[in-house]
């Protein structure tokens, strides 16, 4: 059987949360050796796993070398190419933003209409352009033209982008943050509405391989029902209750006439043997799945119709009748 | 991707149309000048209007900024500044490939033509830049244009009215160019609402918060140390005060933007009463008067040329570069696409350091444009005439032959296929029409090619 390549990050701030990602997808990943750059996926033994740089990780799906891969979406925004297609654009970790951040003693710029004077400030009275240092120049330069920034010139940099401005060689920066604090550290403040792209992890996909190749295919398929299916079962949580009533019928009734206590589409609910009956009927255990968010609200509910000892625990997985993700890839594949 | 015959064919259609135009820029006294296509990209960078700097192709080599040529007006008015021809009349022409790296477009490179006017003031200058556009676009065959002329010094003037400061102006201007019409007023509310943030210093007596964001720059910031980003405590004092200033009479510019939402969507035919349009706006005074009149001496003059008058729109607020144009500006539109444009920009020379104005108009053709528009129809009927060669052909008098028939302006070329339009070569006579013709009978040839070409 064919095998599939599948990149993964070996470096940089999506690289550890991948393999904690997968792992809770029932994906565990086998790194047999730190030191190489190759591993396994036990669950599906089709793949096999390249790890690679996230910028690489989409180079080596661009040129086929690996027909999947995982990486962020502002690598995608700023290098993707036609070969490239998005698969999943929310695996819900890896968030970050790409965002415009200049000086903090620059206390007259709170606004990107504000830089745009600035940048003419430069170009007027200082002869010269606004310097941007930033890895992402492409997303860079188009977000500064939407915002009326014309005259600017783009220091390509390489790591600790940050240190630019205090070092001398850019006036501003356009850079990933998480959390903020390497701007504070290093004195820069983000514009409000200079965020530029919100980013995270993505699956990605080679479009050409994936059409042509059967094998590769089937591993996004795979791929897709895990994620989906933990995804989705991570947005609930499943109850479990006891409750009297005269019929299994009378109490799915009683409880599935609040929609938020339906679950997916019923409760299941089964008799208890040796529980005593009392005035209200025989005792009962129903079970069924709430979204997570809404959990005491459903609680509450669920005693408002008589339901008592309720246990809650988290759902793994909800698998529904098809992966909704891998269907629409097959939609846009054609 | 175009495909390779395409682009072939489009390349012979450019050619041709560029010798039109040339053709006609000599008709007027244009001289053609060469520019070089590789130049020093801070020519470009901090001096061309926004649209070339935002998509201006740049290399590095050997440390220096190079850019391949956006365009002809800097390197033309480069050159008339240093050729120490100031202040005399020159009219010159340009034409080769311009290069744009813009995402938007399928190709970085793309073919135009221009020409410059400078050193002549007022408005006969104007009137005949504006003018061998639209008789470029004729001579082309193209039918179905429009002129679109505006004024660039008169929407300045007119927002002067509200008390503006120039960077105001400037940046509301730029702003006004990059949105798609028709302008809404909300989204140029919401624009001017963060545009006179008053960063903290409300104005109204909170000296507390004036206290504040004083001291933090007193904080971060040292009058003797380096700067900070590249801007020192009084660059960043100077534009707080600026903003202050606004936040102050941002009535005013509550005002201005008010009047720029009707002022923009003004778009009126030359044939209606469009100066009485104008006069109605709010601000228009004596003097806006008077800019208005320059449209209409403008226009006026145009006519003369032989355009036709309802080919003439009037737009007071066409918008090109408001960094670059300072007077009558125009654009040749053949199905919403830019065939031609140009304007008045006295005030670019100063950019490239002179010493005061130049007086200078220019236009550029895009003729990649309209071919892709499929509205040029001059250039497609270039006719090789092929002479065939067969087994009874006199090779030497095939060779007399193509030389005599290229003498008469006949484009040849020789071919051994047998096709429609090649004629066979029998000894030394050509076979034109089943009739054979001595090399004598050339004259009688040509006129039925001509005839054959006609019909």
């Amino acid at each position: 059987m064919n095998r599939v390549m599948f990149a993964l990050p070996s470096k940089g701030a999506i690289a550890e949360p991948t393999m904690s990602f997968l792992q809770d997808c029932g994906l565990r990943v086998d790194k047999p050796n730190p030191r190489q750059y190759i591993g396994t996926i036990p669950a599906i033994p089709t793949i096999d796993v390249l790890f690679q740089r996230v910028i690489d990780v989409l180079y080596k799906v661009a040129d086929g070398t690996a027909k999947l891969g995982i990486t962020g979406l502002d690598v995608i925004a700023e290098y993707g190419s036609e070969d490239i297609i998005v698969i999943h654009d929310n695996l819900n970790y890896g968030h970050c933003k790409l965002v415009v951040a200049v000086p903090e003693a620059w206390i007259d710029v709170e606004n990107m209409i504000d830089l745009a004077e600035v940048a003419l400030d430069f170009r007027e009275a200082k002869m010269r352009n606004l310097k941007v240092a930033t890895t992402y120049p492409n997303q860079t330069r188009e977000f500064l033209h939407r915002n009326g920034i014309h005259h600017f010139s783009i220091v390509a940099a390489e790591g600790a982008i940050e240190a630019a401005p205090t070092i001398g060689y850019a006036d501003i920066v356009v850079d990933l943050v998480q959390t903020g604090t390497t701007l504070r550290e290093n004195h820069l403040k983000p514009l409000l509405d200079g965020v530029i792209i919100n980013s995270q992890a993505c699956l990605i996909g080679n479009r050409r391989m994936l059409k042509e190749h059967p094998e590769a295919l089937q591993a996004a398929r795979i791929l897709l029902e895990h994620i989906d299916g933990a995804l989705l079962g991570k947005t609930y949580t499943q109850i479990t209750m006891n409750i009297t009533g005269i019929s299994a019928e009378d109490i799915g009734r009683k409880i599935a006439a609040n929609p938020l206590t339906r679950g997916l589409q019923g409760p299941t609910v089964a008799p208890i043997f040796g529980a005593e009956k009392n005035d209200s009927g025989q005792w009962f255990t129903a079970t069924l799945i709430v979204p997570g968010k809404l959990l005491l609200t459903a609680i509450e509910s669920l005693r408002a119709v008589g339901a008592t000892h309720m246990s809650a625990v988290p759902v793994r997985y909800v698998f529904l009748h098809e992966s909704p993700t891998f269907a629409q890839l097959q939609a846009a594949l054609g | 991707m175009t495909a390779i015959a395409d682009r072939i064919r489009e390349l012979s259609i450019i050619r041709r149309s560029v010798e039109i135009v040339e053709n006609l820029l000599t008709e007027f006294g244009y001289e053609r000048i060469e520019t070089p296509i590789l130049q020093p990209a801070e020519l470009f960078l901090t001096r061309a209007g926004d649209q070339i700097v935002d998509h201006l192709l740049t290399l590095e080599h050997r440390d220096e900024l190079l850019a391949l040529r956006p365009e002809f007006t800097s390197p033309a008015i480069a050159a008339y500044l240093q050729s120490g021809t100031a202040q005399s009349v020159v009219r010159w022409s340009f034409n080769g490939p311009v290069f744009e790296d813009n995402p938007a477009q399928e190709r970085l490179q793309s073919e135009s033509v221009g020409a410059e006017l400078l050193g002549m003031p007022g408005r006969y200058a104007e009137a005949e830049i504006i003018a061998l556009a639209g008789l470029a676009a004729e001579r082309m065959g193209i039918a179905d244009y429009e002129i679109v002329i505006g004024h660039v010094g008169l929407t300045r003037y007119l927002l002067n009215q509200f008390g503006l400061d120039t960077r105001a102006q400037r940046l509301l201007l730029n702003y006004l160019n990059h949105q798609r019409e028709p302008l809404v007023a909300e989204t140029l509310q919401n624009w001017l609402e963060k545009f006179i943030s008053p960063s903290g210093l409300s104005g109204n007596g909170e000296h507390e918060d004036q206290s504040r964001i004083l001291q933090a720059l007193m904080d971060t910031t040292h009058p003797d140390t380096a700067l900070v980003g590249g801007r020192s405590r009084d660059d960043i004092l100077e534009r707080l005060l600026r903003k202050q200033q606004r936040y102050v009479r941002h009535e005013n510019l509550l005002e201005a933007v008010s009047f720029l939402v009707k002022y923009a969507s003004m778009t009126v035919g030359y044939s209606e009463n469009w100066q009485e349009t104008i006069m109605a706006l709010p601000a228009v005074n004596e003097q806006a008067q008077v800019l208005t009149g320059e449209i209409q001496q403008v226009a006026a003059m145009v006519l003369a040329y032989g355009i036709d008058q309802r080919k003439l729109v009037i737009k007071p607020a066409l918008a090109r570069s408001w960094d670059y144009y300072s007077g009558t500006v125009f654009e040749l539109r053949v199905n919403g696409a830019i065939f031609a444009g140009g304007g008045r920009y006295d005030d670019f020379a100063a950019l490239l350091g002179a010493a005061g104005e130049v007086p200078a108009v220019g236009l550029a053709f895009y003729l990649n444009n309209v071919i892709s528009d499929n509205e040029f129809t001059a250039g497609d009927q270039i006719q090789t005439l092929k002479i065939q060669l067969t087994p009874a052909s006199n090779l030497t008098a095939a060779v007399r032959w193509a030389q005599e028939l290229r003498r008469h302006g006949q484009n040849v070329t020789v071919v051994e296929e047998p096709s429609n339009n090649a004629y066979p070569l029998q000894g030394e006579h050509l076979i034109v029409d089943s009739k054979p013709y001595g090399i004598d009978d050339i004259h009688s040839l040509i006129d039925l090619l001509k005839d054959k070409t006609a019909s």
